[in-house]
């Protein structure tokens, strides 16, 4: 079934390396519309490099990256709908919380009411309404996120990318806002490419888990997760699906270094 | 609270009574008592021409600003983008601006401008320029490489990105440079007004002491103090509290 649906994104032959440092080499992977792909690797592994490639921040060496069937420039700005999270919120401290969504639209150049509207709507899809005029020091670490979020989602990508954007919230703003995250890419019809550490959050959100394996980086394995939605976070599935990924990296390798 | 308001108003009834005592005991044409200088103060305030004067110089010191930050934040600012004009900034035009003492190019701008507006105009803009140069420096030390990075996924285009994104993040620091450039600007206008201008608080200060009116030039003098003061505390204070806040905790951590 799955071969039969438009592919949003497809990245072939990917490799990129920093100076003699390979980082990534061949890596070959496609999200469907409407589909949630959560990329898997222990950290550092350069599964940011593959997002930063995507989003247009970074030059690769070779390989290409394709989006609904354009072949996407290296090193631009993706007007083709493409959204990036980042790991921290990176908001604009002097603005307000309606002011950080409007920022997208006043970068690409005039703003029209009707960005305006988007910028309303957004704020109303991940719950901040209240708090429009609040400035970011203002608001909690989940909130900030969830601000990020709406400035990702006001320009209506078709894609959105996750580089880890739960890292650092606790566990209750986490759940929830992968409960979020998820209720707002099935209302929106949108393709999500999801960077994680944490075998647990991918199996709870993801279509298709794709694990990568230490550097350079090269893709391991590709499991389907074909449990119902909404998923239950503990199961004897998800036990086994969570044993499956573990066994594939040995037992140590996933859990975040120290350093982090 | 009381004391927040006590101690500076005490120290200011003593630095009266000292002056006044001083005087007095002086008895000299020289060292007028506060109440001559107040005298002379209110006598001055109630000329229209006075307002003029003093008109005069503020407008000299803020288009004096004005020249000056502009083209100091732009110097600042333009070393992040070429190499060239690094070298240039950093090794011909801030160390001359720094170095060469404001009289110098007091008596230069004379020289060439005569004795018009533009002189005390443009030793004020020569003077501040470096203020503006060196904070836009720090503050480039300082920019949030992430909040950039973020914007470039949006757009390529430099002006945009320096106008929403790079530019608010230096307000702080062009706020700093104002701020202390504002104090060197009135020391710099009163010395460029007194040999390169006909009108202004400076040269009001130098015909007072020309016709030996020494009371009129104390009075002056309060004036400038009392200027300066009240921009530094109604103006950037106010700015300060107001505006200034929300850059302060730039807490990006989740």
């Amino acid at each position: 079934m799955e071969a039969q649906r438009p592919e949003a994104l497809s990245i072939a032959h990917l490799a990129k390396s920093f100076g003699r440092l390979s980082v990534l080499s061949d890596i070959t992977l496609s999200v469907f519309a409407r589909e949630l792909v959560c990329v898997l690797g222990p950290s550092g592994c350069g599964k940011t490099t593959i997002l930063r490639c995507i989003a247009g921040l970074i030059p690769f060496d070779s390989g290409t990256v394709a989006s609904n069937g354009r072949q996407l420039k290296q090193r631009e700005p993706r007007e083709q709908g493409i959204g990036l999270i980042f790991q921290e919120p990176r908001l604009l401290p002097w603005r307000t919380a309606r002011d950080n969504v409007r920022l997208p639209f006043e970068l690409r150049g005039i703003v029209t009411p009707a960005d305006d509207e988007a910028v309303r709507l957004a704020l109303a899809l991940v719950g901040l309404t209240d708090f429009a005029s609040s400035y970011p020091q203002q608001l909690s670490g989940g909130m900030r996120q969830r601000l990020a979020l709406a400035r990702a989602l006001v320009t209506d990508p078709r894609i959105l990318l996750m580089d880890e954007p739960l890292t650092g919230l606790d566990m209750r703003t986490k759940e929830e806002l992968q409960d979020e995250i998820i209720r707002i890419w099935a209302q929106k019809g949108m393709s999500l490419l999801w960077v994680t550490h944490d075998p647990a959050e991918a199996i709870y959100l993801a279509d298709r888990i794709i694990v990568l394996t230490g550097r350079p980086t090269r893709i391991k394995s590709i499991i389907i997760v074909d449990l119902p939605r909404p998923r239950l976070r503990d199961s004897d599935a998800v036990r086994e699906l969570e044993k499956t990924i573990r066994d594939l990296f040995g037992e140590d390798t996933l859990h975040e270094s120290p350093r982090h | 609270m009381v004391r927040k308001w006590l101690y500076p108003v005490l120290a200011t009834i003593a630095f009266w009574a000292i002056w006044w005592i001083v005087a007095s005991n002086t008895r000299s044409q020289l060292f007028p008592t506060p109440w001559q200088t107040l005298r002379a103060f209110i006598k001055i305030l109630s000329q229209a021409s006075s307002w003029c004067q003093i008109g005069d110089t503020t407008y000299r010191v803020l288009a004096g600003m004005l020249i000056g930050s502009l083209s100091g934040t732009f110097l600042g600012i333009i070393t992040r983008y070429s190499r060239l004009a690094e070298a240039a900034v950093q090794s011909v035009i801030y160390p001359l601006l720094q170095s060469v003492p404001t009289l110098c190019w007091a008596i230069i701008l004379v020289l060439w401008f005569g004795l018009s507006g533009a002189t005390p105009i443009l030793a004020i803009a020569i003077s501040v320029a470096p203020f503006f140069i060196i904070n836009i420096w720090e503050g480039m030390k300082e920019l949030d490489e992430n909040l950039i990075e973020m914007a470039s996924t949006y757009t390529r285009s430099h002006t945009r990105m320096l106008s929403k994104v790079v530019l608010p993040m230096l307000y702080p620091y062009i706020f700093a440079a104002s701020k202390s450039s504002f104090m060197v600007s009135w020391k710099v206008v009163i010395l460029a007004e007194v040999f390169g201008a006909v009108s202004g608080i400076g040269y009001m200060l130098w015909t007072s002491f020309q016709i030996y009116s020494i009371d009129r030039l104390f009075a002056w003098t309060l004036i400038c103090a009392i200027i300066l003061i009240a921009f530094d505390y109604g103006v950037f204070n106010f700015i300060e509290r107001k505006y200034m806040r929300k850059w302060k905790p730039s807490d990006q951590k989740l």
